[in-house]
This record gives structure tokens, C-alpha cells and sequence, in this order.
């Protein structure tokens, strides 16, 4: 039986600095907001707050929720105007011989609740119920 | 049967079957469920049950996740392909931030 991949996004970089200088290019803003490709500032403590802008001009709110100096920055983040889409993403900086490896995983904050609570900002009615109703109305007329 | 990708016709065909759509239904509502739990509440048996599940998840429409003997059955709706491609968007953004961070921390290199 397949099962659909988790719905979780890691990737990672080698580089060859210290991970207390890696730490810098994260969670200074104008470093980071360098390599993040937009303006980006975030309080890299435990419930700071932060914005983000991508390349394309999506901008996202963030929530800080977990700091450990020099080894991860956690936060939670959503486009603005779409608290249904939150995700968060993990920083981990890993001590290497070469320098550090940087991990990078992102996962939406809650699967199924996300799904639905974009669905209902769309339409008011969950995406389940609502898409079990059009199929089983559209299933019923197939079948006669 | 459906031609191989079409996906709407999997979908249509797989719930035309009334016993279908109400195992569909069922674990849509309730899930997830075991073929068992399914039987005892549908006036069919469980190996029918467990052949209905297979068709509703070869047309996508369900999955099993394996707890120990069991298979315990959830719906994936369409959700499943905006999970797809979240993830696809998702992991290119980073592959870009990860790439940009690299050829900082060259730069900065020391020597």
C-alpha cells in the first residue's frame, strides 16, 4: 500500500563556518535578510515576533518558539492575511569537522486543520465536508 | 474502468457504487477505521469492505496506515494535491534561501 510522503520539507547545506557564525547569518536581520531574498526581521527569542518577505513580494508573520543559542532558531510563520496557512520551520545548525551543516525543515503547523481552516476562510463550510458533498452528488448521478 | 490519468474519472467511477460511497462517507466522517469496524456497521462482509477500500484508494480517495495487524483507513481528499504542491513550493523556496546562504557563508569565509 503507498502511503502519501509525509507532508514535510527538509533540506540542508554544508558550509564552512563555525556554527556560531552560521548563527549570525540567521538571526541577524540584515544577514539574514540578504540570503532570505527580502526584507526580513525577526526577535530570535522565545515568543519574538518577525516578518518575512520573499523575492516575489509574499510577505509572512512570524512566532519564535524555539531558541537554542548557536544550534536552532524555531519559529512559526504564515502569509499575511492567511492564518489558516502556518507552518514552522526548524533551523538546525550542525556542528561539522569541515564547518556545519545547515538544516532546514518546514511542515505545516497541522495538516489536516490547516486544509481546513483555509477551506473555511474560502467558503465557510470545511474542505471535507464540503468536497464529500460535490463528489457524492456528482458519484450519485454517474451511477443512475 | 477509467483511462489511466484520468484522475475525475477514477474518482467518479470508484464512488458510482452505493456500498462505495457509504464506506467512503463513513471514513471520510469518522476515519480513521478499520475494515472491521466498517463490516460490523455496513450489511456487507469484511472482505468487501476490505475490496471497496482497495478501490477507494486506487482511485486516491483513501489510505491505510498499518497499526500493528489492523489497517486503520482515513480519506484523502483533495487535499492530498495541495499537499503535493506545498511541498514542491515549499522545497524550491528553500532551495534558493540555502543556495543564497552557501555562497554567503563563502564569502565570509576566513583565508
Amino acid at each position: 500500500m503507498q502511503t502519501p510522503p509525509a507532508p514535510e520539507v527538509r533540506r540542508s547545506v554544508e558550509v564552512e563556518l563555525p556554527p556560531d557564525e552560521v548563527w549570525e547569518l540567521v538571526v541577524d536581520d540584515e544577514e539574514r535578510s540578504g540570503w532570505f531574498g527580502g526584507p526580513s526581521t525577526l526577535d530570535a527569542a522565545p515568543g519574538g515576533t518577525g516578518s518575512f518577505t520573499d523575492p516575489d513580494g509574499t510577505r509572512r508573520h512570524a512566532t519564535v518558539d524555539e531558541v537554542v543559542e548557536g544550534r536552532r532558531l524555531g519559529w512559526t510563520w504564515w502569509p499575511e492575511g492567511d492564518a489558516g496557512g502556518a507552518s514552522r520551520v526548524q533551523i538546525d545548525l550542525v556542528p561539522t569537522p569541515g564547518g556545519t551543516t545547515v538544516v532546514v525543515t518546514e511542515a505545516p503547523a497541522a495538516p489536516v486543520a490547516v486544509m481546513s481552516a483555509r477551506a473555511a476562510l474560502r467558503t465557510g463550510v470545511p474542505v471535507l465536508e464540503l468536497e464529500l458533498r460535490c463528489l457524492l452528488r456528482a458519484a450519485a448521478l454517474v451511477s443512475r | 474502468m477509467p483511462a489511466p490519468g484520468d484522475p475525475v474519472g477514477a474518482v467518479l467511477g470508484a464512488l458510482a457504487d452505493p456500498t462505495r460511497r457509504a464506506v467512503f462517507e463513513a471514513v471520510s466522517r469518522r476515519g480513521p477505521l478499520t475494515a472491521t469496524t466498517l463490516a460490523t456497521e455496513l450489511p456487507v462482509t469484511r472482505q468487501a469492505v476490505a475490496k471497496h477500500l482497495e478501490r477507494l484508494a486506487d482511485a486516491g480517495l483513501v489510505r491505510g496506515e498499518r497499526v500493528g495487524r489492523e489497517t486503520r483507513w482515513s480519506a484523502t481528499p483533495a487535499g492530498l494535491r495541495d499537499t503535493e504542491r506545498w511541498l514542491r513550493d515549499v522545497g524550491a523556496a528553500w532551495d534558493d534561501r540555502l543556495e543564497r546562504l552557501g555562497e554567503r557563508a563563502r564569502q565570509r569565509r576566513p583565508g
